[in-house]
């Protein structure tokens, strides 16, 4: 029964920060100005252990504390819903893999340490051990008893390519795969909403795929393979015909359902305000089935995404107010 | 101007028919010179007016805007994600500087070696930042090869006026007057030669005369 789990999830909707109070974050004069006023939220307690308020260890707290939204969230769902947030917080797992795996290509991993330790509790992976492998393909053969196993199909492509991003997105296929399965076992309704929130997701990252070849000379046998093979509002023989786009003018027409992400892209070759776009359409379907099923397990996800979009909006402004640099236009509100 | 017949300028005819030469010879030289000054004034004016199209490219801007570009970027997906995609490029621009000679002036040309290879290998955001950067160097290149191009022809173009200015002020002058000097001597030689002469063979006559 997801009314606990909903109940709670009613009660930390409301510690989200309403936009007023993000556009007021986001006009801070320094760093110090934006801790102190972050000071009276849930951040503020684990912001006053910190030695030095600065961009990173301000992203190392909101990363931390997004992490104990999510463990909150799992610890209060059960059964069928448990089963879905497990694989639905495998994406903090696929992000973790995907920094490792790219570390092991030249620099030591000490850096992303604090983000594995505490992500302790929400994955059985044995990140650490990932941490110790020599190189790429060792760190993949760790994979081999996981349900990432089918990663290691794509180290021809990383060998072929000398490139991170078939396995990278072939870790993202898995995920996404393991979404949809454990979808499945959900409430018809809510199998509909969540599937219309992460079609949205998908659809977007496959948009960020196909036009690579035509703006940033990436190969097209290259972008077709790494297509997640789920497509939400886009046509899949569309999707593809864009990789082999002559010119930018040629893909919009093709991606027309959103084009508000790619018009950025292609017109002023801005991928964060593509991203932008992408998560206020994220935003705004989280929102709307929020208050449509308020009472079902949906609004649990809804309220997941929305934490993972307020932590996103609190790191970019900690780092551009930082560097003194204007902060709106580049937040999802 | 007061040139002084040095020791080393012998009053003779032979030293003036060789001065002569040498005079042609620096005015050949001159001429030269004044034609390589005015063809690197041609090439500076040439030069300056391919960097102010470049600069006029609003070359200032576009680096502000790689930078904050850059800058929202690595905001936007967090220092962890950022560092572990710069990770993953492999290799480093390498370059090659070439002498390239024009008018006989050693110039700098700048030849990419290799470039660190960005496509097929980040992700997003990352790889729009990252490609912005490749295009911005290479521009930036071109721009500090023009540079040193024009900093080294003007360098050149001020060594050969004021080469110009000395063969046609001091140097050309100088000779012109050593062999105006010994033209003159020369004559007076010869003035006094025929004087001489004549009082001889005026001595001659009159002593014929008495006898």
């Amino acid at each position: 029964m997801p009314e606990y789990l909903v109940v709670r999830c009613h009660g930390l909707a409301t510690h989200l920060l309403p936009k007023q109070v993000m556009e007021a974050l986001a006009s801070s004069k320094n760093i110090k100005d934006f801790a102190d006023m972050l000071s009276p939220t849930d951040y503020g307690g684990r912001m006053r252990e910190l030695k030095d308020v600065n961009a990173y260890s301000l992203e190392q707290v909101f990363f931390d504390e997004f992490i104990a939204k999510c463990k909150f969230v799992a610890a209060a769902a059960s059964g069928a819903m448990q089963d879905f947030l497990r694989a639905y917080f495998r994406r903090l797992e696929v992000q973790a893999l995907s920094r490792i795996l790219r570390v092991k290509m030249s620099k030591p991993s000490g850096e992303i340490k604090p983000h594995l330790t505490s992500m302790k509790g929400l994955t059985d992976l044995r990140l650490d051990r990932m941490l110790d492998a020599e190189d790429v393909e060792s760190a993949v053969e760790l994979l081999k008893d996981t349900c990432y196993s089918p990663v290691a199909k794509s180290l021809d492509w990383y060998r072929e390519y000398n490139s991170m991003l078939p396995l990278e997105f072939h870790l993202r296929k898995v995920y996404y795969t393991m979404m949809l399965e454990a979808m499945r076992n959900l409430p018809g309704g809510d199998r509909e909403r969540i599937g219309r929130l992460l079609g949205i997701e998908v659809d977007v990252a496959n948009c960020f795929t196909v036009v690579a070849p035509v703006l940033y000379g990436y190969s097209a046998e290259l972008s077709k393979q790494l297509i997640i093979p789920h497509f939400f509002r886009l046509v899949p023989s569309k999707v593809k015909e864009v990789t082999e786009a002559k010119s930018p003018h040629a893909v919009l027409p093709l991606l027309r359902s959103y084009e508000e992400v790619v018009k950025p892209l292609l017109e002023e070759n801005d991928e964060c305000l593509g991203e932008v776009r992408a998560l206020n359409l994220i935003l705004k379907e989280a929102r709307k089935q929020m208050l449509e099923a308020s009472v079902d397990f949906a609004y649990a996800t809804c309220y997941l995404a929305l934490c993972e979009i307020e932590r996103r909006n609190l790191t970019l402004i900690a780092y551009l107010t930082q560097q003194n640099l204007q902060v709106k236009g580049y937040l999802a509100l | 101007m007061a040139a002084v017949l040095g020791a080393g300028v012998k009053p003779t005819r032979g030293f003036l028919l060789q001065l002569k030469r040498r005079v042609v010879f620096i005015e050949e030289g001159y001429k030269l010179l004044e034609l390589k000054r005015d063809e690197l004034a041609n090439q500076l004016r040439a030069n300056l007016e391919e960097l102010t199209a470049k600069k006029k490219r609003q070359l200032e801007v576009k680096i502000e805007s790689v930078l904050r570009k850059l800058a929202v970027a690595y905001a936007s997906v967090g220092s962890k994600v950022m560092s572990s995609q710069v990770a993953s490029i492999e290799g480093s621009l390498d370059l090659e500087v070439l002498p390239k000679s024009v008018m006989g002036i050693p110039i700098p040309y700048l030849k990419i070696q290799r470039k660190p290879s960005t496509a097929d290998k980040l992700g997003f955001i990352s790889r729009s930042v990252a490609h912005e950067f490749c295009r911005l160097i290479e521009e930036l290149l071109e721009v500090a090869e023009l540079e040193s191009r024009i900093e080294r022809i003007a360098d050149e173009l001020e060594r050969t006026n004021r080469k110009v200015n000395a063969l046609e002020k001091i140097v050309i002058p100088e000779y012109r007057l050593v062999v105006k000097q010994i033209e003159d001597r020369l004559d007076q030689d010869m003035l006094e030669e025929f004087i001489r002469t004549r009082f001889v063979r005026s001595l001659i006559s009159r002593k014929k005369a008495y006898a």
